[in-house]
């Protein structure tokens, strides 16, 4: 069975607006279980064995992260950023093993306690069938501000 | 300049005296932009300041651009091997000369009007030279040299005050420290090659100052991750670092801090077997063996157990777990931080990536930590702005705060006779005047 175009599209749609939304156990329920959520530091094909990552998470850390987030006294997120990011350019660059791998922008306006800032970056997901749904096993983030001084970065990116 | 600097001076002096006493501090001092620049002057632009990391010029030609207060900086490697700082300024016609954060370059040639230098700073071409007439001699126009450099352990410090005490008097005691953390690695060596993680925060730089050595915060502003510690682990995080923990904070003098968590580890060490977590069992079993041959079984398992320091050298190093971070002010209300994983040399690659993981959780602008503290730091320069009254207060263990034998002020973990230090040294800093260093 293969992943068609309109299921990733909706797939990364429906994880934007997760997000977006706030909505943390959701999102922790697209990732399998060798997920890896990696956030490059410094430049965009960083090694994350020999680099500092802005975020290099397995999926416990992953789970760490979700539990941090609904703690309430997680305090760059008290309160919660409103978000409202656009996906677009959406390319599959390859499928190989039941897998599939997508490429995507983002726009990503930002606001919380009057300051609102623009993220953008590209998004790379690897995507597969998991119990007759899509699951996220690995998702990079190339921000293009990724080396510069960045202000907290807590909510879902 | 100059006569800016007069006039403020001779009009509208700031009363230091008025504004930090012993036990609290006036709210203007974080926030006056007229503060901010005399600060620049006064402590930036006099003392020493950490620039970077010796392991960072590896090769001859690496070169790395840096700031020392506000003024930009390069810091060169040339082809002896020789350190240099040179000011990141032509000499022609003020164009900041390289741009890169990092490189490898033998000369350094300026694009406006093609002047070029080696990487000692010493003038080797101007074009057209002809009309600037007979006397001219390119010799006489190098990069501006920062006027004293040196160095301990790999770390480069730069003063940009031709005189002054030498490094060695000015870290003091607090070297032990800087020993602590390097010969965690079994070379006794340490390399900032991994990348740098910077952050940005709208508050003022003595906030960062203040923030690291104050170890009552990390109760309450990183509760979410004290808890999740607690829930992971067990591990009480408050036998380490609350009311009850056996460690101590330091005021070391001339500025420098450090929470000598020493006693607090080795408590914990004869409870729990030594702490494996993260770490891959084979590679730390090297490690540790690394460790022995150079300081034998008994220093080597007491080297791990004690771990980092958390230390801070003012105004802007700080060497503490995993990593050195720098404090680079901007303006009254903005700084940035540069976080740099250390890797230690003579261990094996997995203990360095596992490094680079276990300093990820609680540090970077999407780290469990740090982003609640520039929380704090932005919140706190809001309230600033309430000013009916303005003191901040730093009354902690003001009345059991010991003196040891050589000169270094001991307070309980959670106490505040170091932030008393950091501000006794700012206020004899700003007392003295303008130029008071030989120019």
């Amino acid at each position: 069975m293969t992943i068609d175009r309109y299921q990733i599209e909706n797939f990364l749609y429906d994880e934007a607006r997760l997000m977006d939304e706030h909505h943390y156990d959701e999102w922790l329920s697209l990732w399998t279980d060798d997920a890896i959520y990696f956030v490059p530091c410094g430049r965009d094909d960083a090694d994350p064995t020999k680099e500092v990552s802005i975020i290099y998470d397995d999926r416990m850390r992953l789970e760490d992260r979700i539990t941090r987030l609904k703690s309430g006294v997680a305090y760059a997120q008290e309160p919660n950023s409103r978000m409202r990011r656009v996906i677009s350019n959406i390319q599959i660059e390859k499928r190989e093993n039941g897998e599939v791998i997508v490429n995507s922008n983002f726009i990503l306006p930002e606001l919380r306690l009057h300051r609102q800032n623009i993220w953008a970056g590209r998004t790379i997901h690897k995507l597969r069938l998991e119990n007759g749904g899509l699951k996220m096993a690995y998702k990079k983030v190339i921000l293009i501000n990724n080396d510069e001084e960045l202000p907290e970065l807590v909510f879902l990116i | 300049m100059a006569t800016a600097q007069a006039l403020t001076t001779s009009t509208l002096a700031t009363d230091y005296e008025g504004l930090i006493k012993e036990d609290r501090v006036h709210g203007r001092l974080y926030y006056d932009p007229a503060i901010f620049q005399e600060e620049m002057e006064k402590i930036w632009h006099r003392v020493w300041v950490y620039v970077g990391h010796e392991s960072e010029v590896a090769q001859p030609g690496d070169y790395i651009t840096r700031r020392i207060g506000l003024q930009p900086v390069i810091m060169t490697r040339d082809e002896e091997g020789q350190v240099h700082l040179v000011l990141n300024r032509c000499s022609h016609r003020a164009n900041m000369i390289c741009v890169n954060e990092r490189g490898n370059a033998n000369f350094f040639r300026c694009p406006y009007h093609g002047w070029t230098f080696n990487n000692r700073g010493e003038c080797l071409g101007v074009p057209f030279k002809k009309a600037y007439g007979e006397s001219f001699r390119r010799e006489d126009f190098p990069l501006a040299k920062v006027p004293r450099m040196d160095a301990y352990r790999g770390f480069v410090f730069g003063s940009l005050s031709p005189t002054g005490i030498s490094l060695d008097e000015y870290l003091g005691v607090a070297v032990r420290y800087i020993d602590q953390f390097v010969d965690q690695s079994p070379e006794g060596e340490i390399e900032l090659c991994a990348g740098t993680q910077k952050v940005r925060y709208d508050g003022n730089w003595k906030m960062q100052l203040e923030n690291l050595p104050d170890a009552y915060h990390g109760l309450f502003t990183h509760e979410s991750f004290m808890t999740l510690m607690k829930e992971k682990t067990g591990l009480d995080m408050t036998l380490i670092a609350g009311e009850k923990s056996p460690a101590t904070s330091l005021y070391l003098g001339h500025g420098h801090t450090n929470l000598d968590f020493r006693l607090a580890n080795r408590q914990m060490a004869k409870a729990m077997t030594l702490n494996l977590s993260g770490r891959p069992n084979a590679a730390l079993q090297t490690y540790l063996a690394a460790l022995e041959k150079r300081h034998g079984p008994e220093r080597a398992r007491q080297i791990i157990i004690d771990g980092s320091p958390h230390l801070q050298i003012f105004p802007n190093v700080i060497l503490m777990q995993k990593q050195v971070r720098r404090i680079q002010p901007i303006s009254a209300d903005e700084t940035y931080i540069y976080y740099q994983p250390a890797f230690l040399k003579g261990v094996a690659p997995e203990i360095n990536a596992a490094r680079l993981r276990e300093h990820e959780t609680f540090y970077s602008p999407a780290g469990f930590g740090n982003p609640d503290d520039v929380e704090m730091f932005r919140r706190n320069q809001l309230g600033l702005e309430a000013r009916v009254n303005e003191w901040l207060i730093l009354r902690r263990g003001i009345e059991t705060e010991r003196v040891d034998e050589e000169g270094v002020h001991v307070g309980h973990l959670i106490d505040e006779g170091q932030l008393r230090g950091i501000w006794r040294y700012y206020k004899e800093l700003m007392l003295q005047p303008y130029n008071s260093t030989g120019e």
